[in-house]
């Protein structure tokens, strides 16, 4: 019968091991780690002097299933002109801890490039000299110019796109990865 | 004189001219004491249906005849014997010290004589079967069973699908103990050590009651070998070498059946440890960048083994690295657009295993206490702790936070068993009861399914009962399900906290009759459910890897099925067959459909949703072995499969295409090469054209063929040692193709050509 109480013993051992091991509670927050981008914003100023255009998409559930808010402020631009901009990438998803994003993009400017598209403007354009660089040369696009023609009008938008190149070399910068991180349109006036 | 030397099953290996006669009578006696001795399986093979002798160790042989005119006895505990088949023999047994209790006597006995009269679609591999074909996971090792097919993320991540079916709805047993890891997607295999596997039973089709009632497509059971009683250190070390991915893997198990241990007294003890290390696959001319991966895993089982109780203990730790095909790893939709058109950029071979990639451990506890009763009852006792934990790194968003996983999920799982059977003459009747307890927690900012506090209970009975030569197999479970999900704290997710309540029944019907000696025919009727599960209803993510959106549906009810299967089955030395039809009903099949793509901050991406409708599953499954003289085989396993959505009149997504192997194999006859056996195959798989509209996952592959050669020695002497030898190549002739369930389809081919070596050596003993 010894043997059974020795049985009995480890059995009773293992299983308080199980049960010690058991941090399994669902009603604990969880925490939270790992960095998104939930904001992109657009600083635009006239280069020949005037207020900055301000604006925001915000997408505070970043990945989750509701699609990016609308822009915060209207683009409304003047024909003929040159905007200098820049582009921030935020996650505001504690309000009182907002990350800036853009600075690990800025250190890393090897491994991305900020992409602009103008759709629907005739005349307005983002000139690729006009970006800022990288280490190498390439460009990285964190600042940028909008030109936009003396006899441009109408309404469009500006799509921006942040391409990581991780796994493939970002080269000449010229064509996007396959890894996007960021991908969001602005609407646009000009007029 | 002729030998005929099977490689598969024999132990030994008589001679003799004349054919045993059929009605062969004789008694069996304990060698030892001069004792009857009941429950000794007498036949002519291990592959063929014997029979048992009765209480005064009579039996009647009346099963087919032997080519060499000899029986074979055996039990266990008992050293097995070859003996000269005559009317009124008296076969003598020698107890083996080496063998087990009373228990595994009478679980083996029964579960030899069960697989043939088994009403319900099995195949089995037994120890030998299994280092033929060990492959680097679970699902590769059973992929060539008729049913089964696997969903593949490269060589890492194979999972089951059986009849169609795959995750939730295929339970896999490890050990009596049900796998609870994370089954949430395409990409989640079981884990479990391949290695430690001596038995893999695989039951297809519903209805296997004492496993749960949602396993709708079917059941894969991996039992490790039995504990030793033999007093003194023996194990083996086995090493397999793969050239495709330069994988090396090693295990190494160890045993004593009376180890002194201090507190503990003296055990029985079984021991393993396996490491396992790959690199990239390799496609015909292409690099598989970024598919490496590692694995780890030791267990170790005590035991207290009396002559009618067994108390078993087993810790275990599996843990894997996997990389995922960096390739596939895409952005949003325009991303993967990209890819699909101008296909992955080139890389070089590397060991590294780099972002995507998954860590998993999945961590055993498991206490079993069986005792046997008088009158042939026997009660059974379990309680197993499961930890699966599970981290998902992506390649996408700050770099900063690299090694912080997208998304983590612990899975507590605890749960009990207990059942209860009785040998009431004509076969045998067990009940049980089953309980568990399943907490799910959440890791890291990304979202996959919500937490959640899971109960279930259970209680079954199943019942073998035989009337002459038609055995009636009959099963009846009641289960009772509450789940409580937890809504996230994170922003934006449209979730509450709900909880649920479920309960069914399920079970099967079904009978197999003899109609000829060896010539079994058998129909089983079973009905399986299962509750929609948490990914089903609350998933609202990507998986990376496909960039697919999916999103969960809270209100979906419960899907059930019952199915129909016919089996015909000749079981022999010469001439074996399996033959099934089946055709699976479903009401409320919980599928994905693809609906408009989601727009989020990364842009936008194809977006799929959960939903129900009824469905119908019916297949085909060959599989065929015949000997055609002078060591020569030739033998076909194939597979048809077609889903269909009753609802929309279109097929299922996510179906096997159909495929047949035809191959021969040549084990030679003369005691030089005995032990050897060759083999050249060829798998033949047809396009799969039938597949929903509207979707780029439901774009068809086209037909392939691959060609297969192998050639394993067992017990080859080398050195006084006994050594198992073997060396496969698959994709012999190197073929540019792509599987339907290959994951990674869209991108690239399937891994090219494989050489394979795979060494067995036993130490100690």
């Amino acid at each position: 019968m010894n043997t059974h109480v020795r049985t009995l013993a480890s059995v009773a051992l293992v299983s308080l091991i199980g049960v010690a091991a058991c941090d399994d509670d669902p009603t604990a927050p969880t925490e939270n780690e790992q960095e998104l981008i939930t904001a992109v914003e657009l600083t635009l100023t006239p280069a020949a002097g005037g207020a900055a255009i301000v604006t925001t998409i915000n997408d505070p559930d970043g990945l989750g299933p509701q699609p990016p808010e609308a822009q915060d402020t209207p683009i409304a631009l003047q024909a003929g002109a040159v905007y200098n901009g820049s582009v921030r990438f935020l996650d505001t998803s504690d309000p009182n801890d907002v990350e800036d994003i853009t600075v690990e993009v800025r250190e890393e400017d090897d491994e991305h490039r900020v992409f602009y598209t103008v759709v629907g403007l005739a005349g307005v354009e983002v000139p690729l000299a006009s970006l800022d660089t990288d280490g190498n040369g390439a460009p990285l696009g964190l600042t940028f110019q909008i030109v936009t023609g003396a006899a441009s009008g109408g309404e469009g938008s500006l799509g921006v796109v942040l391409s990581h190149f991780d796994d493939e070399p970002k080269g000449d910068g010229l064509t996007p990865s396959d890894e996007t991180d960021a991908s969001v349109s602005f609407t646009m006036t000009v007029g | 004189m002729r030998r005929v030397l099977l490689v598969a099953a024999l132990l030994c290996c008589g001679s003799g001219a004349l054919a045993a006669q059929a009605g062969v009578s004789g008694t069996v006696v304990d060698a030892s004491t001069g004792f009857p001795l009941e429950g000794v399986w007498v036949g002519v093979d291990t592959l063929e249906a014997g029979v048992l002798s009765g209480p005064e160790g009579k039996f009647v042989y009346d099963g087919p005849p032997s080519v060499d005119g000899t029986l074979l006895a055996r039990r266990i505990g008992y050293v097995t014997v070859r003996v000269d088949a005559v009317d009124g023999m008296r076969i003598e047994m020698t107890p083996n010290v080496e063998q087990l209790d009373g228990i595994d006597v009478s679980a083996e006995a029964a579960a030899v004589e069960a697989r043939a009269r088994r009403a319900q679609s099995t195949a089995f591999l037994d120890s030998e079967a299994i280092d033929r074909v060990q492959d680097q996971t679970l699902g590769g090792t059973i992929e060539r069973v008729p049913g089964v097919a696997v969903i593949q993320y490269g060589p890492s991540i194979a999972k089951p699908v059986v009849r169609g079916l795959h995750s939730q709805r295929v339970v896999v047993s490890n050990d009596g103990v049900r796998q609870e890891g994370q089954q949430w997607g395409g990409e989640h295999a079981p884990e479990i050590d391949v290695f430690g596997a001596d038995r893999i039973e695989i039951v297809r089709g519903p209805g296997a009651v004492e496993h749960g009632s949602d396993a709708m497509g079917g059941v894969v059971r991996i039992e490790p070998a039995r504990l030793t009683r033999t007093a003194g250190w023996s194990g083996e070390v086995a090493t397999h070498a793969f050239a495709n991915n330069l994988q090396g893997a090693a295990s190494m198990g160890l045993e004593n059946g009376a180890l002194d241990l201090p507190l503990l007294g003296t055990v029985s003890s079984r021991f393993r440890v396996t490491a396992r290390r790959a690199g990239d696959a390799t496609a015909p001319g292409f690099n598989l960048d970024n598919t490496g991966f590692s694995e780890f895993s030791v267990s170790g089982t005590l035991g207290w083994i009396g002559d009618r109780r067994r108390t078993e203990v087993t810790l275990s730790r599996y843990d894997t690295q996997l990389g995922l095909f960096s390739g596939a790893h895409v952005g949003n939709f325009d991303d993967l657009q990209r890819v699909i058109e101008r296909g992955p950029r080139p890389t070089d071979f590397a060991y590294e295993i780099d972002n995507p990639r998954q860590e998993v451990t999945h961590d055993r506890v498991m206490v079993r206490h069986q005792a046997l009763l008088d009158d042939g009852r026997e009660v059974e006792l379990s309680y197993a702790f499961q930890l699966n934990r599970r981290r998902e790194f992506d390649n996408h968003g700050p770099l900063a936070n690299r090694d912080v996983p997208a998304f983590g999920l612990d899975l507590y799982t605890h749960s009990v068993e207990g059942s209860y059977g009785v040998d009431h003459g004509d076969g045998t009747m067990r009940f049980g009861v089953s309980g568990m307890r399943q907490g799910n927690i959440s890791v890291g900012k990304g979202y996959l399914i919500p937490q959640y506090r899971l109960y279930t209970g259970g209680a079954w009975v199943r019942d073998e009962h035989s009337f002459g030569a038609v055995t009636v197999n009959a099963g009846v479970r009641a289960d009772y399900r509450w789940q409580r999900v937890f809504p996230p704290p994170d922003r934006g997710l449209d979730l509450e906290l709900t909880t649920d309540t479920w309960a069914d029944l399920s079970g099967g019907l079904g009978a197999t009759w003899e109609f000829a000696q060896g010539w079994f025919v058998g129909s089983y009727v079973g009905r399986a459910w299962r509750a929609a599960n948490v990914n089903e209803r609350f998933s609202q993510g990507v998986h990376h890897g496909t960039a697919q959106y999916e999103l969960g549906d809270a209100t979906l009810d419960k899907e059930s099925t019952t199915s129909v299967d016919a089996t015909l089955r000749r079981t022999g030395e010469r001439f074996r067959l399996q033959l099934n039809a089946f055709r699976n009903v479903i009401d409320g099949y919980v599928y994905l459909r693809p609906r408009e793509p989601v727009l989020t901050i990364r842009g936008a991406y194809p977006a799929f949703e959960y939903r129900q409708s009824d469905a119908f599953l019916s297949g085909l499954e060959l599989d065929l072995d015949v000997g055609v003289g002078a060591g020569i085989a030739l033998f076909g396993q194939g597979s048809l499969i077609r889903g269909e959505n009753r609802e929309l009149d279109e097929p299922l997504y996510d179906m096997p295409a159909d495929r047949m192997r035809t191959g021969v194999r040549w084990t030679p006859e003369s005691r030089e090469l005995r032990g050897l056996s060759v083999e050249a195959s060829a798998l033949l798989v047809r396009e799969q054209d039938r597949v929903p509209a509207e979707t780029v996952y439901g774009l068809p592959t086209e037909g392939y063929q691959l060609v297969d050669v192998g050639l394993g020695w067992s017990g080859l002497e080398v050195a006084g040692r006994e050594l198992d030898v073997s060396l496969d190549v698959t994709n012999l002739l190197d073929r540019s193709y792509r599987d339907y369930l290959s994951r990674y389809r869209l991108f690239v081919n399937d891994p090219g050509r494989d050489v394979v070596l795979r060494l067995r050596m036993p130490l100690g003993g």
